[in-house]
């Protein structure tokens, strides 16, 4: 019994012969876990990694579909990375990568800061505080389409928008408002004015930016709040014997303990930030060229599918880079 | 004592962030609510009536006038059907491949099962809109003869391989907190793995099943790049592009929109409301503990 055959998982062990395994992977014991494998790992071929293969097989040509009587076919002239090439040397490339990195860092800055906050503020015991964290999650609810159509009408300028209904009533502004076109903000100081403008400020992102947060800072402060709910109450009374002020004890017992889902939230945050296109499409249609925006726009409004492709492709990358930090990160965490 | 309590500065703070934050989540709410119960004129008055005026329930009644085709209601009850079918769809094949899965990678003492599980994870972190292009150009030439653009069944086929990932990376966790011995003291007693895993395993994860199955409905729900590219036409689309195609290029019928936009967030809503403890709890334990 120096080696069994069949440990105590029931499948035979990784040191049974060959022919053993193979037999077994035929008949009862192991077939199963072959025929439940299989479905999930033909999808993850077919319908991921094989259109992945081909996205960068397309981004290596002048890219055409023509689509006649619902028959489509491909016309490509190999390029080589020439549309790689001359993306790096666009600035509307190099403008949409800025504009991304802006809605991206404003957004992380405002999650961490005021999720923390309300994730803190769902933690203290008041009256009615079951029925305010049920409310405060209602939001992450709502459809992102309707979400966009929503802070459409409340940022309209043109005409009957909430917001600037709410501020001339207010008297906090004498005129309408365009929110939703992307004028420099801080007009009054023009070198940040500039400055800001050119990483990819302007009143339409910011307006955006709210909106988004309005839906997605739920579930950030609802997963914080679950990580808060797991530190031990004796933490805190050990720093209160010690004398530490209710900020320090924030900073040295709350901070570091929720540092692993603090994390995660952040990493599967910035994921959903690089592929941010509904809102933005929904509210500007073309008129802030995010990366994703750009790649939908070269393939299906200018028809250029190896343009196209080629940023799709370098957005795909990028998210499997961080995907890479964030699983390391998982697994850092199991040892 | 309560009340001594109560009147304390630090208490009034509090009670004024509370209502701050009420304040934020629920004004916008407020407002697309009241939007849905105005005649079209209440949308363009100036200055903009902050109740429903004038009032009617016209715009919610339009949605279920019959089903008379291009009429609103015709494409209202067809995109709904279409979130029906494609979500449920896509939850119970995810759930069925997914906790399949799961439950090798969890118990198989196979090479290299954490590499795949690594994969399967990274295929959900992957954004939709780096898939679109060769997903649509797959659709309409090489796969043209399937017959799938435009349709429900090319929609289904592809939530599922967004969302499979997520749906085995949770479950393996699950799988992975249940006692192996469970499940061998079933074997022992006469149950072959299949029966032992469907009989004995499977209601143990029934959270997590909870867990990734509504996971995976919100995310299906709430599509709408997939539909704008896949299945823009005329018999595929789904309720985000429905309440997007409202939105026509001169006119704006805000009341139209915000009543479709809310009926559309009805299931949402109320899965959030009953269940967001069972999700808050599967993100976790799938994203943390790993």
């Amino acid at each position: 019994m120096s080696v069994p055959a069949t440990p105590q998982s029931g499948f035979p062990s990784r040191k049974a012969p060959l022919r053993r395994r193979v037999f077994l992977a035929l008949t009862g014991e192991y077939f199963w876990f072959y025929a439940l494998l299989l479905p999930s790992i033909l999808v993850l071929i077919g319908v991921i990694l094989i259109p992945m293969v081909f996205a960068f097989q397309m981004s290596l040509g002048n890219t055409n579909i023509v689509v006649i009587g619902g028959k489509g076919s491909i016309e490509s002239q190999w390029v080589g990375l020439q549309n790689y090439l001359s993306l790096l040397a666009s600035p509307l490339f190099w403008q949409a990568f800025r504009e991304t990195v802006y809605f991206w860092f404003v957004s992380i800055v405002i999650e961490v800061t005021v999720g923390i906050g309300l994730a803190v503020l769902m933690n203290q015991n008041f009256v009615g505080r079951k029925v305010f964290r049920l409310i405060v999650f209602i939001p992450w609810a709502i459809p992102t389409v309707v979400n966009s159509m929503l802070w459409g009408m409340i940022f309209d300028g043109d005409n009957y928008g909430a917001l600037n209904d709410l501020l001339l009533r207010l008297h906090l502004i004498s005129t309408q408002i365009v929110w939703l076109n992307p004028m420099p903000v801080l007009s009054q100081v023009p070198w940040l004015s500039n400055m800001l403008g050119y990483l990819g400020a302007n009143t339409a992102m910011n307006a955006i930016i709210v909106g988004d947060e309005w839906k997605t800072l739920p579930i950030v402060a609802v997963l914080v709040l679950a990580g808060l709910q797991t530190i031990p109450h004796e933490y805190y009374e050990a720093a209160r014997v010690e004398g530490a002020s209710a900020w320090t004890q924030f900073r040295r017992v709350t901070l570091p303990l929720l540092g692993p889902i603090l994390t995660v939230v952040l990493i599967l945050r910035t994921m959903q930030l690089l592929r941010a296109f509904t809102m933005i499409f929904n509210l500007e249609q073309f008129g802030l060229p995010l990366l994703s925006i750009q790649a939908y726009q070269q393939a299906f409004s200018f028809g250029s599918f190896g343009s196209g492709s080629a940023i799709s492709f370098l957005i795909g990358i990028i998210a499997l880079l961080i995907a890479f930090v964030y699983i390391k990160q998982l697994y850092k965490e199991e040892m | 004592m309560r009340f001594i309590h109560a009147i304390k500065p630090r208490r009034i703070l509090l009670y004024l962030l509370v209502l701050v934050v009420l304040f934020w989540t629920l004004g916008p709410l407020y407002f697309l609510i009241i939007t849905s119960l105005k005649e079209y004129v209440g949308t363009i008055t100036y200055p903009l009536p902050w109740v429903p005026s004038p009032f009617t329930w016209n715009n919610y009644s339009i949605m279920f006038s019959g089903y008379s085709p291009g009429s609103i209601s015709y494409r209202f009850l067809h995109a709904l059907r279409n979130s029906i079918v494609a979500s449920t769809a896509t939850t119970l094949i995810n759930l069925v491949l997914g906790s399949s899965a799961a439950y090798v990678l969890s118990r198989a003492p196979i090479r290299g099962k954490n590499a795949i599980s690594m994969l399967f994870l990274a295929s959900n972190l992957l954004p939709t809109v780096a898939l679109i292009i060769p997903f649509y150009v797959l659709t309409v030439t090489y796969l043209n003869g399937l017959q799938l653009y435009d349709t429900n069944t090319l929609l289904v086929i592809v939530y599922t391989s967004f969302s499979l990932g997520l749906v085995i990376w949770i479950m393996r966790g699950y799988f992975d907190s249940i006692p192996i011995e469970l499940e061998e003291a079933a074997r022992v007693d006469g149950c072959g793995r299949l029966k032992a895993l469907v009989r004995i395993i499977l209601p143990l994860t029934a959270p997590g099943l909870l867990a990734t199955g509504l996971l995976t409905f919100l995310t299906s729900w709430d599509n709408f790049i997939l539909p704008l590219v896949l299945a823009p036409d005329s018999s595929g689309y789904n309720l985000p592009f429905f309440i997007y195609s409202l939105n026509g290029q001169y006119l704006h019928l805000n009341n139209e929109i915000a009543a479709g936009g809310l009926l559309s967030s009805i299931p949402p809503v109320l899965i959030v409301l009953f269940f967001g403890k069972y999700i808050v709890s599967g993100l976790t334990a799938g994203s943390v503990k790993g």
